[in-house]
């Protein structure tokens, strides 16, 4: 268990209180928000907890303490080095540092701890990996302001973990990047929040809508800026107690109803269905052309197409064959022979699922295919690599349809085994739709 | 509106300059042939070459911007970087100041008195290469700071969030970062090293023959310009001549450490 604690935390600058008296503790692993209005000092109160504030330096003071388990952090047990080994910290706008993309990871092992070259050089293969820059770039001796945004990000991501804090605190991880870039890093906060505490500074009630367990709303007052409520997310997102906080939700909402307290699944998909028709939210999402890759393209592709194909009809109340419109699921295979039909059990998993099959005969993926399609997902890691070697300029739209793991194609040919990987399948198209669907409302 | 001035301006700047190396290789063509470069004078330096003080030159100047450069460098790497009270920072300021501020002759009559007099240097290369730099290392360390403090305090605060502590920071990646930035104060202070002679009058001395070791004595280009302007008669020629090759040799720096600056930003 990680716990960090602010125990009547107060911070000014020069004159000007900013934060009054914050009482907060949480716990982790998970991941929690911190959320509030621009200016509030909520990225002062993330810099103060690794000491990137200190008291008496450049006119701030401080007063009241942090503890991180139980100890500290101003204390002398924790040097910097130590603590920003326990705390990581990612800024909002990531700054590569001089040199490679291996370069920027091995630094702050290389100066702050005594490891071995080849322990250091594994630590930072590791965090790469764990962020999918490995099989993105063609080499990791990269440069590393040639990298994008969403890839500096991620970058900024990988130097932090691999020093393997257990905490880790965002200042608006996602806020400068394009929805599939943040989609990207939305996915590497929920796998890393399975064994670390990630605190979250956003503005943006859906980001925490969707990743967070735990909420904590901030808002000043004439003393400076103090926890208005705090909880489970699930709770306080959906019904907050204190008047500020509902119109801050409301208003992040941008009017939508919030979703109903249902189990996850229904919850994703009512939402989706309340906020689509006749918005132009709905509408981004129909300019897109999505691309589903396996091996043979007679099975989990297939599937995966014609239920993305359904749901959107559905949340769109559109006939079946909603070809006018710029939407488009298409799927291919990695090593496909051509014109072969979908296979038995996934004709039959699909009508396990009402979704009508269509018409399909398995295609080769090519780099027309590949051109086309906004955003391309891969069944496993082993095709995310394949295709990122075969078409290196398509990488940064390509992504593994699971964040946390390989869809594996059923051993037997039995359609009840299939089933439960079509299910699967299901289930992160949907979510994959309604992460799409969220985004709009942030721009 | 602003415009037409602006370019007027700039034209006759660079009429001027161009004007004024025409002029100096116009009148001390006569003087210049191949061996030029390396023989020695004679006549006191009415006529021969230059070749004794264009080592001196070299040596001087060479040795004497690495000094500054290796006392400039830390100690604006430490203003900038290091966390220091206000207090101190303004005195650092203000000796730096007073340092770019002190007129080069004074910097030559203290080197004079201290390297050579109570060091007991005499007149010498060595009093020479530690006068220039002292004369350029507050120049330097000036500039050094201005660069310094243009890289974004973005990559600071990164590193320190990572835990590197501010001199492994300024190192690794400050200094790398401002390099070509850095390399301007250093093409300014070896630009004024060449065409300084006050400072070396007194302290390097006129002597023109080919040092064999750094405690001889031995002028410079510039030194040998004015002492063949003031001290010998009907050295006009042979002065023009030196002239025009110091103007070519501090128009090379120039635009060499131009040209390595401009292609380090473009790789940014």
């Amino acid at each position: 268990m990680i716990t960090l604690s602010y125990r009547n935390f107060r911070l000014s600058v020069g004159k000007t209180q900013i934060l009054d008296g914050i009482d907060l503790d949480v716990v982790g692993p998970g991941v929690i928000a911190l959320l509030g209005p621009s200016g509030v000092g909520k990225s002062s109160l993330l810099r103060a907890t690794q000491r990137l504030i200190e008291h008496g330096r450049d006119g701030w003071t401080c007063s009241g303490d942090v503890l991180f388990n139980g100890e500290t952090v101003f204390g002398p047990a924790f040097s910097k080095q130590q603590l920003a080994r326990r705390i990581g910290f990612i800024h909002q706008k990531p700054r590569m540092l001089a040199g490679s993309v291996l370069a920027n990871v091995e630094f702050a092992l290389k100066h702050t701890t005594t490891l071995k070259r080849n322990a250091i050089r594994r630590l930072a293969e590791e965090a790469l990996e764990q962020v999918g820059l490995t099989w993105e770039l063609a080499t990791l001796e990269l440069a590393a302001w040639k990298l994008s945004g969403g890839q500096a990000q991620r970058l900024a991501i990988a130097r932090a973990i691999a020093l393997q804090p257990d905490v880790l605190l965002m200042d608006e991880p996602t806020s400068a990047l394009d929805p599939l870039k943040r989609q990207q890093v939305e996915e590497i906060i929920r796998v890393q929040a399975s064994t670390r505490l990630i605190v979250i500074v956003t503005h943006e009630v859906h980001l925490a809508e969707r990743l967070a367990d735990f909420a904590a709303f901030m808002f000043r007052q004439r003393g400076g800026a103090r926890i208005f409520e705090a909880g489970p997310a699930a709770k306080v997102l959906r019904d907050p107690a204190e008047i500020a906080v509902q119109e801050f939700v409301r208003t992040g909402r941008a009017g939508r109803e919030p979703a109903p307290a249902s189990g996850p699944d229904s919850a994703a998909a009512d939402n989706l269905e309340s906020a689509v028709p006749g918005s132009h939210f709905g509408l981004r999402l129909l300019q897109r052309v999505y691309l589903f890759v396996c091996g043979e393209n007679t099975s989990r592709s297939p599937v995966a197409q014609a239920i993305c194909n359904s749901e959107v009809a559905r949340l769109l109340k559109l006939p079946p064959d909603g070809g006018k419109l710029k939407f488009e699921a298409l799927s291919a295979g990695l090593s496909a022979s051509a014109g072969r039909p979908m296979s038995a059990k996934a004709i039959s998993a699909l009508r396990e699922l009402r979704c009508a099959p269509q018409p399909h005969v398995s295609r080769q993926i090519t780099p027309d295919l590949v051109d086309r399609a906004d955003a391309i997902y891969c069944m496993t890691d082993e095709q995310c690599r394949d295709l990122a070697v075969r078409f290196p300029a398509a990488t940064w739209k390509l992504q593994r349809l699971d964040p946390l793991g390989n869809v594996e194609d059923s051993r037997s040919s039995e359609p009840a085994d299939f089933l439960r990987v079509a299910t699967r399948i299901r289930d992160l198209v949907r979510w994959r739709l309604e992460s799409q669907f969220r985004f709009p409302l942030a721009d | 509106m602003i415009k037409i001035p602006g370019i007027v301006a700039t034209l006759l700047l660079t009429a001027l300059v161009v004007w004024m190396g025409c002029d100096l290789f116009y009148r001390g063509a006569a003087g210049l042939h191949i061996g030029y470069f390396f023989e020695t004078p004679r006549n006191l330096g009415r006529s021969g070459g230059i070749g004794p003080m264009l080592a001196n030159t070299g040596i001087i100047v060479g040795l004497g911007t690495l000094l500054a450069a290796l006392v400039s460098l830390p100690l604006a790497v430490a203003y900038t970087e290091l966390p220091a009270p206000r207090g101190l920072c303004k005195i650092v300021r203000s000796a730096l100041d007073i340092g770019v501020g002190v007129p080069r002759i004074v910097w030559g009559l203290f080197g004079g008195a201290f390297f050579g007099g109570y060091c007991g240097f005499g007149f010498s290369l060595l009093s020479g290469i530690l006068t220039l730099a002292c004369l350029l290392a507050p120049i330097m360390t000036t500039g050094f700071i201005a660069s310094l403090e243009m890289v974004e305090n973005d990559v600071r605060e990164q590193c320190a969030a990572l835990g590197v502590d501010s001199w492994k920071t300024a190192w690794r990646q400050v200094v790398p970062l401002a390099l070509p930035g850095l390399t301007a104060p250093l093409a300014l202070a070896a630009g004024r090293g060449c065409g300084d002679a006050a400072a070396l009058l007194f302290t390097a001395g006129v002597a023109m023959q080919m040092p064999s070791s750094l405690f001889d004595s031995g002028a410079t280009l510039s030194v040998f310009v004015f002492h063949l302007l003031a001290t010998v008669p009907g050295g006009q020629n042979a002065a023009y001549s030196a002239a025009a090759i110091l103007f070519a040799i501090t128009l090379v720096i120039q635009l060499g450490i131009t040209t390595l600056t401009r292609e380090e930003r473009f790789a940014q």
